[in-house]
């Protein structure tokens, strides 16, 4: 019972208006080569709907605290849930969604509150 | 658990409501527009200035021999707000000297040449689109006229290239080839009921006609309406709609001394901002497919495109290289769009960038010194969503300046407003960016400015753009 209110919980969280800022415009940490061939195809594929990670039409990817790189797959290659369309491999091949999952990973570790600690004073 | 976090990852996009930028109320953003420079994040090293504020709707700027700015007000708004274009000399002062004017707008671009202003002038209630050039002592010679720009987009650019060509984008009447029930909301189907597009070359089109409320009379009645036809009309399978120029969402060119008007590539949609990258190849930002209308297509990327001489970017069927007559691009919850072509003028080009879906990437440059940095990049104003007018959004998109390396595609946030989420200044309760519009280099390439339209509210009756809001920012490398 404990384990389904946890699934609803996080349903209802990721359902909910969760936009996170891309990264902010400081030094960032560099990208490995993989990480930096996953942006590239991000930005083909991806950067649509989910712009620089953010959420847009899509939802927002840089703000998952946990998400395995499996599950990142499957969502992507059968683009579960009611709306994302599915990429197959004729559209991504395996090595271009590898990438992809690493860069992914990459944003999702960037902290833009605590990163820009000049947080605004309304 | 697995499959709940995938699930839940998806983000459930009928399940949540629009969330656009615009979502404001607008009695709480008439007032006074308040600035903050602190509030905007800058890419490392770079500062931001404040060149020009008490504007009204601007949307270009150009500098001339001597490097003085000059800002262009567009004289309309989307949602039907008539005002006074104005070439105005920029003081930061804010006593900004009148140099030309007109009752014909949108003015959406301005280039400066050999000691004159080349301004793109929609004619959003004329009908007339045109290419103005103007002196410096106010007098305006009309160089381009009739240009098909009385709908959805309009008469834009323009850029005038070493050889003394000038380049110019024509925007599409139409969302995506049918006109509507959008047509009506756009305000421009009761000016000019016999409008639609018309394509840069002979085409067949297939027999589908799109209904709709008959918005021209009661309402109440049904009408039916094919692609590139009158509203209320259709035509048969097969049928040939021929090709002229000017024509509908294309990149066009003519002498800058005057001349016939000449097609370089077509199949955009709303081909908004043109800018030359330091090797001389021109490049263009396209407005693409909204969800709205009587053929919405969802999930479309606006794009920076190479302008290759005779291709052709594949509206209306296609949105960077792939036929939208497939899942990807329905809107959810309702049909697939259908093709409207018979068959494809020729292979849709590549765009070399991607941006954020609603994001509206406008009129743009690249950089071309090194004091400044990213030479080779192009520097694209978003001016930011208009949901739900043009589709649903679940976060706001664009309300930033982004750099982009058309050789890659790679976008990067280069200003931005600070804080965790994103918008424009005026729903963030920010003094920062409303909504970019355009940007410029100085002659010098160590300037960047960057014209900010100002607020612009975006209800379920439509947009509604504040007065006296827009700007002019300036970035420059290091510290202020």
């Amino acid at each position: 019972m404990r384990a389904s209110y946890l699934c609803l919980a996080l349903l209802l969280a990721a359902c909910g208006h969760t936009t996170k800022r891309s990264p902010p415009m400081a030094d960032q940490e560099p990208l490995d080569e993989q990480e930096q061939r996953g942006r590239i195809a991000f930005m083909k594929y991806c950067n649509t709907c989910h712009p620089q990670g953010e959420g847009g039409i899509g939802g927002t990817l840089n703000n998952k605290p946990f998400l395995p790189e499996t599950a990142i797959k499957i969502k992507v290659r059968t683009g579960l849930g009611l709306d994302m369309p599915r990429f197959g491999e004729e559209d991504i091949t395996p090595a271009e969604l590898d990438d992809i999952v690493e860069y992914v990973s990459s944003i999702r570790a960037n902290d833009p509150v605590a990163d820009n600690p000049e947080k605004i004073k309304k | 658990m697995l499959a709940v976090l995938v699930f839940a990852s998806a983000g459930c996009f009928r399940m949540r409501p629009t969330r656009g930028g615009g979502d404001v109320d607008v009695d709480d953003v008439s007032g006074p527009r308040r600035i903050r420079i602190s509030d905007v994040a800058v890419q490392y090293g770079y500062s931001l200035h404040v060149a020009g504020t008490g504007l009204t709707f601007p949307t270009g700027i150009t500098f001339d021999d001597a490097g003085t700015p000059y800002v262009i007000e567009s004289g309309y708004s989307y949602g039907e707000k008539v005002t006074e274009a104005r070439l105005l000399e920029l003081d930061p002062a804010g006593k900004h000297r009148v140099v030309a004017r007109s009752k014909n707008g949108p003015w959406t671009g301005v280039y400066f040449h050999q000691g004159s202003f080349y301004i793109a002038e929609g004619g959003a209630v004329t009908g007339a689109g045109k290419i103005l050039k103007v002196g410096r002592d106010g007098a305006i010679t009309t160089l381009v006229d009739n240009l098909p720009s009385m709908g959805d987009h309009h008469t834009n650019g323009p850029v005038v290239a070493p050889d003394g060509t000038l380049y110019f984008g024509q925007g599409t009447v139409t969302n995506s080839g049918v006109v509507g029930e959008d047509s009506a909301d756009f305000g421009w189907l009761s000016r000019h009921p016999e409008a639609h597009d018309i394509p840069c070359k002979d085409i067949k089109i297939n027999a589908t006609a799109f209904e709709s409320k008959d918005v021209l009379k009661n309402g109440s009645d049904k009408v039916k309406t094919s692609a590139y036809s009158a509203f209320g009309t259709t035509v048969a399978e097969g049928a040939v709609i021929p090709g002229a120029v000017p024509c509908s969402g294309a990149v066009l060119k003519v002498p800058v001394g005057g001349g016939p008007v000449e097609l370089v590539a077509w199949g955009y949609r709303n081909p908004f901002g043109l800018a030359f990258d330091p090797a001389g190849q021109l490049y263009v930002t396209d407005n693409s497919y909204d969800e709205r209308g009587s053929r919405p297509v969802w999930g479309s990327p606006d794009m920076l495109f190479k302008v290759v001489p005779g291709s052709w970017a594949g509206w209306p069927d296609y949105s960077g290289g792939l036929p939208v007559a497939q899942k990807r691009y329905k809107r959810p919850g309702y049909p697939e769009p259908t093709t409207i072509l018979t068959e494809p003028p020729m292979k849709p080009i590549e765009p070399s960038a991607r941006f954020g879906s609603h994001s509206s990437s406008d009129a743009f440059d690249f950089s071309r010194n090194e004091a400044f940095g990213f030479v080779g990049e192009a520097f694209v104003p978003q001016f930011g969503d208009m949901a739900p007018t043009a589709g649903k959004v679940t976060s706001p998109v664009g309300f930033r300046l982004v750099r982009v390396d058309p050789k890659d595609g790679v976008v990067t946030d280069f200003a931005t407003n600070k804080g965790p989420k994103n918008g424009p200044a005026s729903k963030l309760e920010l003094g920062g960016l409303e909504r970019p519009v355009a940007a410029r280099f100085d002659p010098s390439g160590t300037a960047l400015y960057v014209v900010d339209f100002g607020v612009m509210a975006v209800g379920d009756k439509g947009p509604e753009a504040i007065e006296g809001t827009g700007m002019v920012w300036k970035i420059t490398r290091g510290e202020p």
